[in-house]
């Protein structure tokens, strides 16, 4: 019986085949598309880099002749983000288990949108009461573990945590900061994870060696036991 | 019915599977060399540092504990070995892509694009006869490393669909008034400026601002242009039909153009930003926009 069925599915392996290659190009692209499923948190509209994507957006609209503010633009942006967000979760709904099963789910935002005020990680620890510097990002000075600091797995973690102000994960990464710093620094009693934060100079700031001042935004402090 | 059905050299897809099997591999040699296994793969519950989202694989072994995470690291990267010098066929394939669903997915803020692109580059070759040549199997099945075996060629088609619908729809996202044209173009400048990702001081771009933006413009351009360059490949494939621009685009070699630029694109992203295994993983699909027929001669390219 089991060989009858194997000759029909052999015979339709042509039909079977062009069928799978359908599905697997509707998932795909479906997946793909743009998704707004990361933007549906009011805070991230609110962020500095956001804020100025808007104005550049409210001014450009405007030059064209439709009269907007970045404010209205933000709203209506919003609505459409939100509605899209929906949108697409429904289409993604009947390929959920083929993109879990094959690896096939995909998002490429691929530097969409530059982040004019990305924060930078500066790491201390604390030796006989006082702050002593051991990490600054891009310092070329202070470059303790820096293999794992700026491994790409670690990197990304360490700036989104701070960027989304996720302090219970930020507490993770201090305590794993922390184990490693016992390890460095016998006499190292705590470890601080400061962020930094300020506007990329533009070219003509670069030309005159004018670095905007940064403003430190998140700070954690690890007891090292 | 017809293109599903065609075969082809084996070639583009054993370099397609070498550069994936390479890079899957050097990528697990980075998270090991750093210490970064517990870090990643055990949860803070089993004596790891964060809390994971379990996949299926990982469930399936048990969850996210050290003896699971190093299970996983030890088999994935014994596949992407195999996967590598092309023994064991589909299943390398599989089994390394199990892995690397399992392992990739626990804590995915730590990932990216990167892993995404390796995800479904390794499915592609689960459907593909990527050991028909240049690959142990070869030698075992025929004597010879090399053979001109005839092997399906519509996984390769889809990898081309892939890296197409990668492009396309990256520009798409790109809707900041830093990257879309009319704009000051500044996008690249901004971003070669990251902390996180840039390899050098960026004191440089005093002089190569204007440069900057030439590249954002086409960077931006190249993007949102992907399909044609899908069907230039198309045009060339089919170079014996009549048709005026099928005709003008093979002229012209725009395939050519585009994989061109491409490359380029790869190439400087990797020497100016730290972005973890992408520029390996997309020019490893680059393999694939080669027919047999270039990499045979490529002196007289069409």
């Amino acid at each position: 019986m089991a060989i009858p069925a194997l000759g029909r599915l052999r015979r339709r392996w042509p039909q079977l085949r062009l069928a799978f290659i359908a599905v697997h190009l509707c998932a795909v692209t479906i997946a793909a598309l743009p998704t707004t499923a990361g933007l549906t948190q009011r805070a991230q509209w609110t962020s500095p880099a956001a804020q100025a994507e808007f104005a550049a957006w409210a001014k450009r609209l405007s030059a064209l002749g439709i009269a907007t503010d970045a404010d209205t633009l933000r709203e209506r942006a919003w609505g459409v983000a939100t509605s899209w967000a929906r949108t697409h979760a429904a289409l993604r709904r009947p390929f959920v288990p083929y993109y879990a099963c094959c690896g096939t789910d995909q998002t490429w935002r691929l530097f969409a949108a530059p982040d004019r005020f990305p924060s930078r990680l500066g790491i201390d620890v604390r030796i006989d009461g006082d702050w002593l510097p051991v990490y600054r990002e891009l310092s070329g000075t202070y470059d303790w573990r820096i293999a794992t600091l700026r491994s790409h797995r670690v990197r990304g973690i360490s700036h989104l945590f701070a960027d989304t102000g996720d302090r219970q994960r930020l507490g993770q990464l201090a305590s794993w900061l922390g184990q490693l710093a016992a390890r460095d620094f016998e006499e190292a009693t705590a470890i601080r994870l400061r962020y930094v934060r300020g506007p990329l100079p533009t070219s003509g700031q670069l030309v005159r060696g004018e670095l905007p001042s940064l403003q430190p935004v998140t700070e954690i402090v690890q007891v090292i036991e | 019915m017809r293109l599903a059905g065609r075969r082809e050299c084996g070639t583009s897809l054993a370099l397609l599977r070498v550069g994936i099997g390479l890079t899957v591999l050097g990528t697990l040699v980075s998270i090991v060399s750093v210490g970064l296994v517990e870090v990643l793969f055990v949860d803070v519950s089993a004596g790891g540092y964060f809390s994971l989202t379990p996949t299926w694989p990982v469930r399936a072994l048990g969850g996210p504990t050290l003896g699971t995470a190093w299970t996983l690291v030890a088999t994935t990267s014994t596949a992407a070995m195999a996967l590598t010098v092309g023994l064991g066929g589909r299943v390398a394939a599989a089994l390394t892509l199990v892995g690397w669903i399992g392992l990739t997915g626990l804590l995915r803020d730590a990932g990216g694009s990167f892993d995404a692109l390796l995800r479904n580059a390794l499915w592609l070759l689960v459907l593909a006869q990527s050991t028909a040549t240049l690959s142990v199997d070869c030698r075992r099945r025929t004597g010879r490393w090399r053979s001109d075996a005839r092997v399906p060629a519509w996984p390769r088609w889809l990898a081309i669909y892939q890296l197409g619908l990668m492009y396309f729809t990256a520009g798409l996202h790109k809707v900041s008034a830093h990257w879309i044209p009319g704009g000051d173009h500044d996008a690249l400048y901004y971003i070669l400026q990251w902390p996180a990702w840039i390899r050098w001081d960026p004191s440089w771009l005093v002089w190569a601002h204007p440069w900057t933006r030439a590249a954002t413009v086409a960077t931006w351009c190249f993007e949102v242009l992907a399909p044609l360059w899908l069907v230039s490949l198309w045009w060339h494939a089919t170079r014996d039909r009549p048709g005026r621009l099928r005709a003008f685009a093979n002229r012209i070699r725009l395939r050519w153009w585009f994989f061109g630029f491409g490359v380029a694109l790869h190439l400087g992203t990797w020497l100016l930003l730290e972005v973890g295994p992408f520029s390996a993983a997309a020019l490893s699909l680059y393999a694939c926009v080669l027919t047999a027929d270039d990499l045979r001669r490529p002196t007289r390219r069409g």
